[in-house]
């Protein structure tokens, strides 16, 4: 938060002003819209715009058409030359005794006055006798003759036939209200409806209704509104939005004549010149439009304003003066977390009892009681929103300070119990924690229970469904918790396995693992780590073997060519002394030895260590043996060695370095002319099968062979022990190191006196190429 | 009377191989790093030079460098280091031989004798150009009257030697199978498999060779057949 004008404390409290006045004016706008009669009817009404197009204007219309007509009726009745004819006759009656008697309009008037109605205000019939006719009469009623003013109504029920004087005389005193109603309202006084009905009788005279007399056909039609209806057509001429249902018939209706030469022509001055009901109407339409449109507005601004200002709050809540870090707490932020919930839920049922108490009679006061229930319930939602709010920034508070979780109760108690925990047995400590989330599951079940068994209590219907929510994200913590440690164990092991199979530069992720798992994973790390070091340790280790070997070896090559140099100028020299000739020759021999022993020492190190260049190639074993045989046969033949061998005729393809190859065969060979029994045989075979061909030597060893098959492969150690014979020792442990870099495996097998040596080597599949 | 250059650190083969090159007859002058022997290339006729690799100030090999720059005589390298690699690189930077320690007093003089007979050869030879000679660096065959040379030095082979190593040289640088071989040199099938010809082959060997273990001219691939290297 940046510095403002303003201090952060008057900040909170503008944020909170503006949210208390944005929730009134929110408050004001529903309360607005909700008791509008147009409340319901969605906003399409709004496009209407004016009154004179909606329904309540047709239905106001239909009223006045039907009063339009009365007076078409009545005036032919009651009127001549333009005033009222107090001559006219209305009805005309027979009693019992046949005597009839007609009433004319003047004497039906005096004799209703004689009993008492007169016409009010608005010309409707009040008053009246205590006593009516009709009861003192008894059954002897005067029949009806004729109605002037109904000439076509015929009796349907049977007291329908008779009537007192005094119900004729109200009836006549009723249509005569009717006619000064119409009269008053459009044609004496002036109304901003016009009309015009016009019949024309048999004799093409004319009959004209009118209160527009002064104004023309064209004049009518320019009005507002206007309505025009013919007899000689069915085409109705108007701009009203709805025509009235009642005029077409009324107007079929009161045509006396047989033709349709009939017209009428309605015209409204939307302008509203005149105060007449429809100007009333137009004026409670317009006001009832724009309160309604005020509450939509009051609404919309109230809920956005409400949203804007409860951010502002969320925002500046907690915030102190000068430090942007620190969160200062309310005396009631520092509540555990479970104190605050539990605190929420018992200030909303306090406030739940105390609006159902105190509401009712303090609204009393002010609302009337056909608001009351309104009020309440408004008063009552207003309550428990403010306590929610307070709430929900309390909890905002602690949120920021991040103290809502580590200041909890279940927060506190788990640290407490946890290490505990740690020391125990892994078994039990399983066992507490499924006890723990058994325990869990059912206190949330409790709760359930109970607020479904008293859910009549809670504030808002259905929320005691709520606890169902913590359920389920239970179980859906539970399951992503076995999860994750099912994917750190997967990885783990993965990782074991590639370590294990040699890959010791391996690492395991542990982005994302829990406590242990990342402690294991940084333990096996650290193993691969030391394995890795160890593993280059000792590869650099063995490099400097072969190089120091070599390096040594030269140096010793150099004096050792002086030594066997001048042992064999000795030698030239031709000294007769037998005992000097002896002495040369062991010299003789041991430099000669010495040289082997240089040579095959540089040899193995390298092989050994890996320190060689292989030139791997195509070769065949068969032809190799061949010609293996034919370099030593002469030197078999000297130790009189009989050669058995048993080769395929066909080529026996493997991938081998033919030097390298040769050389371990060469040592072999060089060891079976050393240390066979002289007379002999030797048995040189090759076979080929499960993809792999098979070398193998055999011979029987001249001194007994009182020693391990493995050992002989070591370095420095020869089938006998008294190292009397020339040789290093080196040869079978160059040949296998050479044979398995190459590929291949070398196995040796002592059978007492019989020593085997087997070379063997994956065969190469070639494709037939005839 | 050849004079031979020998240059060695260590006074004592130097020694050594003096007496016995003077023994069969060639002068020696005698250098103990690369600096001196180069002085005295400069200062007497030369005919061949043995030299060391491994040697305080100017080594073998810069000597070797050095030398080819001006001479075209016959070089032998004479080292301690007898890796593969040691001796591709003395005879690539222009040494004719390579000779590893400890080495046979008698194989030297023999390298020694071959060299200089090629050496001295060279420009009559080259100018002969014979029907039915074939030749192959110091190996040549005089098909017409069967004979062998090599380095000049007539070699007695058996009618079977003659026609393998004619075979071979007349195909020089391809590897003949023991197979291939019987059948071109016996014209019969080759059924199942003896020593025959392998030991033929070391019989020629033996005799063409100065060192049969590390032929120049008949050389054994392992596991494939025999040729003789083009040179």
């Amino acid at each position: 938060m940046k510095k403002g004008f303003l201090p952060i404390g008057l900040k909170k409290y503008a944020a909170l002003l503006l949210h208390i006045s944005f929730l009134c004016l929110f408050l004001a706008g529903v309360t607005l819209v909700l008791f509008n009669e147009n409340y319901g009817r969605g906003v399409d009404w709004m496009e209407e715009e004016s009154y004179s197009a909606t329904r309540s204007f047709t239905e106001q219309l239909e009223a006045d058409v039907e009063s339009i007509f009365k007076y078409v009726q009545y005036k032919d009745l009651l009127e001549l030359d333009g005033e009222l004819n107090m001559n006219a006759d209305m009805f005309c009656i027979t009693y019992i005794s046949d005597v009839s008697k007609i009433y004319t309009l003047g004497e039906a008037i005096s004799y209703a006055r004689r009993l008492g109605y007169y016409l009010n205000d608005k010309y409707e019939v009040v008053g009246g006798p205590d006593v009516h006719e009709r009861d003192q009469a008894g059954l002897s009623l005067p029949s009806i003759e004729w109605k002037t003013y109904s000439p076509n109504e015929v009796a349907t029920g049977p007291g329908d036939a008779f009537a007192t004087v005094e119900e004729l005389s109200v009836q006549v005193l009723e249509i005569l209200g009717e006619y000064y109603q119409v009269r008053d309202y459009y044609i004496n006084r002036p109304s901003n409806l016009y009309f015009r009905v016009s019949y024309v009788d048999d004799d093409g005279e004319e009959h004209l209704y009118t209160n527009a007399a002064d104004k023309t056909q064209e004049d009518l039609r320019e009005m507002g509104r206007y309505l025009f209806i013919s007899g000689d057509t069915l085409f109705i001429d108007t701009n009203l939005r709805h025509v009235p249902h009642n005029i077409t018939p009324e107007l079929a209706t009161h045509n006396q004549y047989m033709n349709d030469d009939y017209y009428i022509l309605l015209g409204l001055d939307t302008t509203y010149p005149y105060n007449d009901p429809y100007s009333e109407a137009h004026a409670e339409y317009q006001r009832i439009r724009e309160e309604y449109l005020t509450g939509l507005t009051l609404v919309t601004a109230g809920a956005i304003g409400l949203l804007f200002s409860l951010a502002c709050m969320a925002a500046l809540t907690g915030h102190v003066n000068g430090d942007r870090k620190k969160i200062e707490l309310h005396y009631v932020d520092q509540l555990p977390l479970e104190f605050l919930l539990l605190l929420f839920l018992f200030l909303l049922w306090a406030g739940r009892v105390f609006a159902e108490r105190w509401f009712p009679s303090l609204l009393h006061l002010i609302v009337s009681d056909e608001y009351l229930e309104y009020a309440l319930v408004l008063c009552r939602r207003t309550f428990l929103y403010l306590i929610a709010l307070y709430e929900f920034l309390s909890l905002l508070r602690n949120y920021k300070a991040r103290t809502l979780w580590k200041g909890s109760v279940t927060c506190r108690s788990l640290q407490r119990v946890l290490p505990m925990i740690r020391h125990y047995p892994l078994p039990l400590r399983l066992t507490v924690r499924f006890l723990f989330y058994l325990f869990c599951n059912g206190l949330i079940l409790l709760v359930f229970y109970f607020m479904r068994k008293y859910r009549t209590l809670l504030p808002v219907p259905n929320t005691y469904l709520l606890p169902l929510i913590p359920l389920g994200l239970l179980q859906v913590w539970v399951y992503l918790l076995q999860v994750r440690d099912k994917a750190e164990a997967d990885k783990i092991i993965k990782g074991i396995f590639k370590m294990s199979a040699g890959d010791t530069k391996y690492k395991i992720d542990a982005a994302g693992f829990s406590e242990t798992g990342t402690e294991v994973s940084q333990a096996l790390n650290t193993l691969s780590d030391g394995l890795e070091t160890a593993l280059q340790e000792q590869v650099k280790s063995e490099r400097l073997k072969a190089d120091l070997i070599t390096n040594v070896s030269h140096d010793i090559k150099t004096p050792l060519t002086s030594i066997i140099n001048y042992v064999d100028l000795l030698k030239r020299e031709k000294i007769q002394d037998k005992k000097i000739q002896g002495y040369l020759d062991v010299l003789d021999q041991k430099s000669q030895r010495l040289k082997t022993l240089t040579e095959d020492l540089v040899e193995a190190s390298k092989a050994s260590s890996g320190n060689l260049k292989l030139d791997i190639s195509e070769i065949d074993f068969v032809e190799l043996i061949q010609q293996a045989n034919g370099e030593f046969e002469e030197r078999f033949a000297a130790r009189h060695l009989e050669v058995v061998s048993s080769l395929p005729s066909e080529s026996l393809l493997i991938a081998a370095d033919g030097r390298r190859l040769w050389r371990v065969i060469e040592n072999l060979y060089t060891n079976t002319c050393k240390y066979s029994m002289e007379n002999s045989r030797v048995y040189i075979d090759m076979v080929s099968g499960d993809g792999r061909v098979s070398f193998t030597i055999k011979n029987i060893s001249a001194s007994p062979l009182n020693i391990n098959a493995d050992e002989l492969t070591e370095r420095f150690v020869r089938g006998d022990v008294a190292r009397t014979t020339e040789g290093s020792g080196l040869g079978l442990s160059i040949a296998k190191s050479l044979t398995e870099l190459q590929g291949g495996t070398f196995n040796i097998y002592i059978d007492g006196d019989l020593f085997k040596a087997q070379v063997s080597f994956p065969l190469l599949t070639r494709q037939a190429d005839a | 009377m050849q004079t031979i250059l020998v240059c060695d650190d260590d006074k004592q083969i130097v020694e050594a191989i003096d007496i016995y090159l003077t023994g069969e007859g060639f002068r020696v002058i005698k250098a103990y790093d690369g600096y001196e022997a180069l002085e005295l290339l400069e200062t007497n006729a030369v005919d061949l030079m043995i030299v060391d690799v491994m040697m305080p100030g100017l080594d073998g090999i810069r000597t070797t460098l050095k030398v080819r720059e001006t001479s075209s005589i016959p070089i032998i390298i004479l080292s301690a280091k007898s890796e593969d690699n040691d001796k591709i690189l003395g005879l690539n930077i222009g040494a004719d031989d390579y000779i590893s320690k400890p080495f046979n007093p008698l194989e030297l003089v023999a390298r020694v004798k071959s060299h200089l007979r090629r050496y001295t050869q060279l420009g009559n030879m080259t100018q002969q150009t014979m029907e039915n000679v074939y030749k192959c660096g110091g190996l040549m065959i005089h098909d017409d009257n069967k004979e062998v040379f090599v380095d000049g030095e007539p070699i007695k082979l058996t009618p079977i030697e003659y026609n393998i190593l004619l075979l071979l040289v007349k195909n020089a640088g391809k590897v003949f199978s023991i197979d291939e071989i019987y059948e071109q040199i016996w014209n019969e099938e080759a059924i199942g498999a003896d020593n025959t010809v392998a030991v033929h082959i070391r019989h020629i060997r033996e005799k063409i060779e100065i060192n049969p273990r590390e032929p120049r001219y008949l050389k054994v691939v392992w596991g494939v057949g025999y040729k003789i290297e083009k040179q």
